[in-house]
């Protein structure tokens, strides 16, 4: 469904992403771990087509770059700030991406992803009076308006609130059994382990190691939690 | 959804949020009045025993350097702000409806202020018998001096995520675009510069093909200018955006 093949991306000096490669499968959810500053946000960037990599290949859906508009029909994005329009309402927002999407029937489709994310009943406010968890999970439903085969997800439960984080999970989970592919970054690993199917522990722009929750544990001895073979991974000093 | 339909959408969207902040009130407001005080009392409106609306009309260059880039400040620097310009990034067709919408909406703003001056022309038919030919071009020339200003701010709003910068870039811009057809400023240059220079400048100033409209005739040439002018810096606007996408 998507695959980054080693992609490198600098800026200036710094190196944001490093020779990163992985791959998503139909109705997994991949999450992609890294502490600030690991270059989860700059791989999203350059797998929506915002940014160009120095090097290597992006395809999604087998259809190639996202920098052919055909192919990103089939992306949604949630990036990691908050991107609503505050001067419009819960329901304007989404109508008005529908409406760019061409989406069909936009009144039904508009109700359907309120209902979903639960703020029906703040569809006539503006975002501005919103919570950072309705605003969260606002910032999702915009991501669905078109229905996308993948979605990106940037750290789509910071600063929420844990009912606000739970509808997310829940949501994210159920999006993944419907056969979207989704990437999720977060440096909650509680939440990674709740519903990753994959996880790719990324610092320093570099895939440290790829696979399944329970084979990560796997390598890394028993008796020991996702954070801490997190931690061990990244190292425990701090980051910007 | 075709391009039209998408130029659309950008365009009620935008016109639309004029009205929601109290920029559009105290934009009109303000250029209102200035364009009434000007004309009134600088230009001696009621002193020239001439009823036509030229005074009125002399100043709208000098005025538009500080409204337009009011107007047009926001439209892209505000999306880079908020960040909204990932989600547009990632819409599956290219920038240039959204540039062209949102371009359209502002300058129907700027038209509907421009409107709302009419009485002006009421009164001067009022007081005398205008050539009302000639005003009907110089609001056209004006119209289209406000679009191509707004064309540059739209660009230099998309180059910056402050407003604040764009306000200021495309103030001096405007500003400079005029300059190098004010009468002072070519004699200061004839005495030094080449002529083809000179000219060169005088013909791509904004202010010559305004005040060649002034004169009460639509010439091609100050048409195809504006024109081109609009056109122009649209496509560069298209192109900053690609260029910096989500920075
Ligand atoms: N537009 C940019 N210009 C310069 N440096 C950047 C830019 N975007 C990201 N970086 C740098 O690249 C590195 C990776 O950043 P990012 O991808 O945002 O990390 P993460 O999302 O994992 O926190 C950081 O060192 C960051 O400072
Ligand atoms: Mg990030």
């Amino acid at each position: 469904m998507l695959a980054l093949r080693d992609i490198r991306k600098s800026f200036g000096a710094v190196v944001a992403v490093d020779g990163l490669s992985f791959e998503v499968g139909a109705g997994e959810v991949f999450g992609l771990l890294g502490p600030n500053g690991a270059g989860k946000s700059t791989a999203i960037a350059i797998a929506t087509g915002l940014l160009t990599p120095d090097s290597g290949s992006v395809d999604l859906l087998g259809l190639g770059s996202p920098s052919s508009p055909a192919v990103r029909m089939h992306l949604g994005l949630a990036p990691q700030e908050i991107t609503l329009y505050d001067d419009l309402t819960a329901r304007e927002n989404l109508t008005f991406f529908a409406r760019l999407y061409g989406v069909r029937d936009i009144a039904a489709r508009v109700d359907e992803l309120l209902t979903l994310v639960e703020l029906s009943e703040r569809a006539k406010d503006r975002v501005s009076t919103f919570s950072g968890g309705m605003k969260r999970r606002l910032n999702l439903a915009a991501a669905l308006v078109h229905d996308p085969q993948l979605l990106l997800l940037d750290e789509p439960t910071a600063g929420v609130d844990p009912q606000s984080r739970n509808r997310i999970l829940e949501l994210v989970r159920g999006l993944a059994a419907s056969g979207k592919s989704i990437v999720y970054t977060t440096h909650y690993m509680e939440e990674a382990a709740k519903i990753c199917d994959r996880v790719g522990i990324v610092d320093r722009g570099r895939m440290l190691e790829v696979g399944s929750v329970a084979e990560l544990l796997a390598r890394h001895g028993k008796d020991t939690d996702l954070e801490t073979v997190f931690l061990t991974l990244t190292g425990r000093s701090l980051r910007e | 959804m075709n391009a039209f339909q998408r130029t659309n959408v950008v365009f009620r969207r935008e016109f639309r949020s004029y009205f929601q902040t109290p920029l559009a009130a105290v934009f009109l407001v303000i250029f209102l009045f200035l364009a009434g005080l000007f004309a009134f009392n600088i230009g001696g409106f009621y002193n020239r025993n001439q009823s036509d609306l030229r005074p009125f009309f002399q100043f709208h260059p000098w005025l538009y350097v500080f409204l337009v880039p009011a107007v047009s400040m926001r439209l892209w620097a505000e999306e880079r702000r908020t960040g909204t310009i990932e989600l547009i990034m990632t819409l599956p067709f290219g920038v240039t409806d959204l540039v062209v919408g949102k371009f359209l909406a502002a300058w129907a703003f700027t038209t509907v202020a421009l409107a709302l001056t009419f009485p002006m022309w009421i009164t001067v038919s009022w007081l005398g018998s205008p050539d009302h030919g000639a005003i009907f071009v110089a609001y056209l020339a004006s119209a289209l001096l406000a679009g191509a200003f707004l064309a540059l701010g739209s660009f230099l709003s998309s180059l910056t995520k402050n407003q604040v910068i764009a306000f200021v870039l495309c103030a001096v811009a405007c500003f400079v675009l005029l300059l190098s057809g004010f009468p002072a400023v070519l004699d200061f240059l004839r005495g030094w510069a080449p002529r083809g220079v000179v000219e060169g400048l005088a013909s791509s100033s904004a202010l010559t093909h305004y005040e060649s409209m002034m004169r009460g005739v639509i010439d091609l040439r100050d048409a195809l200018y504006f024109t081109l002018v609009i056109i122009a810096f649209l496509v560069l606007n298209v192109f900053a955006i690609d260029w910096k996408k989500s920075d």
